[in-house]
């Protein structure tokens, strides 16, 4: 199996087929992505095109020495947080509502639970609540760190910030998180 | 150890990554702080929260109007089509032309210089339709054949 470099270098050269197999490898994680940050079905649609657009026309322009993922990532969280700078007025959803527009997934990493319990829809639901006040890029970290699973190296990169300063916004958007959930009083 | 140096290796703990070398430090900390101790496991809730929101695959219909934006117009080539069509027909025209322009002066003058003549004026045409450069009048009309410019 080719890895994602060898794959943007065969697309740079003219192989349609290498690119299919990144929007196959990619399509879901990029598009969850968007989706979580912007939270409208509409605009997580045109972000993840306007994405892979930009992937293709830029092929030519990757230097396989720098991990993929960052590369990916980088023009990803730069397109989420200008378009969440553009936007703070238009409605967003709720994921769960998200999920009943039809949204279904066809390749889901982690199972969606029809049954899922009032107290974890309940969690889930002040969960993202508190989520949504947080600052653009701290929401960006945390999605890249615990969604994309990417290393705080790669999300550094990705971010164009150092790794120390990855590792605080990950650390104050937790505690963030955990107060604006009642679980964590207050701060030292 | 302080709080924001035990926060900062709870929030590492829970990423996977190195811990850092103070282990017994951070163990005697949680022990004896409750704040810390509390934000240890709200943030593993949270993150257990967030790990659980499912993935959304994009629609058939988004990745094929990626495709189509991307590779699909690389594989069809929409000008180019048009010219293997345009060139050889305008050849052909030119050939004709040449052919008949050349036995009309043969009818009419006889002899070997006439036909040499119009088949030069073949072979110049064709040059010219080889040569035009991108953005020549052959792109525009493609480009209009097919509803604009790229
Ligand atoms: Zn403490």
């Amino acid at each position: 199996m080719l890895d994602d470099a060898e794959l943007m270098q065969r697309t740079a050269a003219g192989d349609g087929e290498a690119f299919r197999v990144l929007v196959e490898r990619h399509g879901t994680a990029v598009h969850s992505f968007f989706l979580r940050l912007v939270r409208n079905v509409d605009d997580a649609e045109d972000l993840t095109q306007e994405l892979f657009l930009a992937l293709f026309r830029s092929a030519g322009r990757y230097r396989p020495d720098a991990p993929f993922t960052a590369y990916l990532y980088r023009i990803a969280s730069n397109m989420a947080a200008s378009h969440m700078r553009r936007r703070s007025a238009r409605r967003t959803q709720s994921l769960d509502e998200l999920a009943e527009a039809g949204f279904e997934s066809a390749t889901a990493r982690h199972e969606d639970h029809p049954e899922r319990t009032f107290e974890e829809r309940e969690m889930r639901r002040r969960y993202e609540n508190a989520l949504a006040r947080l600052p653009g890029d701290w929401r960006i970290a945390l999605e890249l760190r615990v969604g994309r699973e990417l290393s705080y190296g790669e999300i550094a990169a990705a971010m164009g910030k150092s790794v120390s300063a990855v590792e605080s916004i990950l650390v104050r958007a937790r505690e963030r998180v955990a107060a604006e959930m009642g679980d964590v009083g207050r701060r030292e | 150890m302080d709080c924001r140096t035990c926060r900062i290796l709870i929030s590492r703990e829970i990423d996977g990554e190195a811990a850092g070398a103070d282990r017994a430090g951070f163990d005697r900390h949680l022990g004896s702080c409750a704040y810390c101790a509390s934000f240890r496991d709200s943030a593993r809730r949270a993150n257990a929260v967030h790990r659980a929101i499912p993935e959304r695959a994009p629609s058939p219909r988004l990745v094929a109007s990626i495709l189509a934006a991307t590779v699909e117009r690389r594989e069809i080539p929409r000008t180019r089509w048009w010219l293997r069509i345009a060139v050889p027909a305008a050849a052909a025209a030119v050939f004709v032309l040449g052919f008949w322009v050349g036995s009309l002066m043969h009818e009419r003058y006889g002899g070997e210089s006439a036909s040499t003549l119009a088949g030069g004026a073949a072979g110049l045409e064709l040059e010219y339709l080889d040569e035009y450069p991108p953005g020549s009048f052959g792109d525009i009309l493609a480009a209009s054949y097919e509803g604009g410019m790229e």
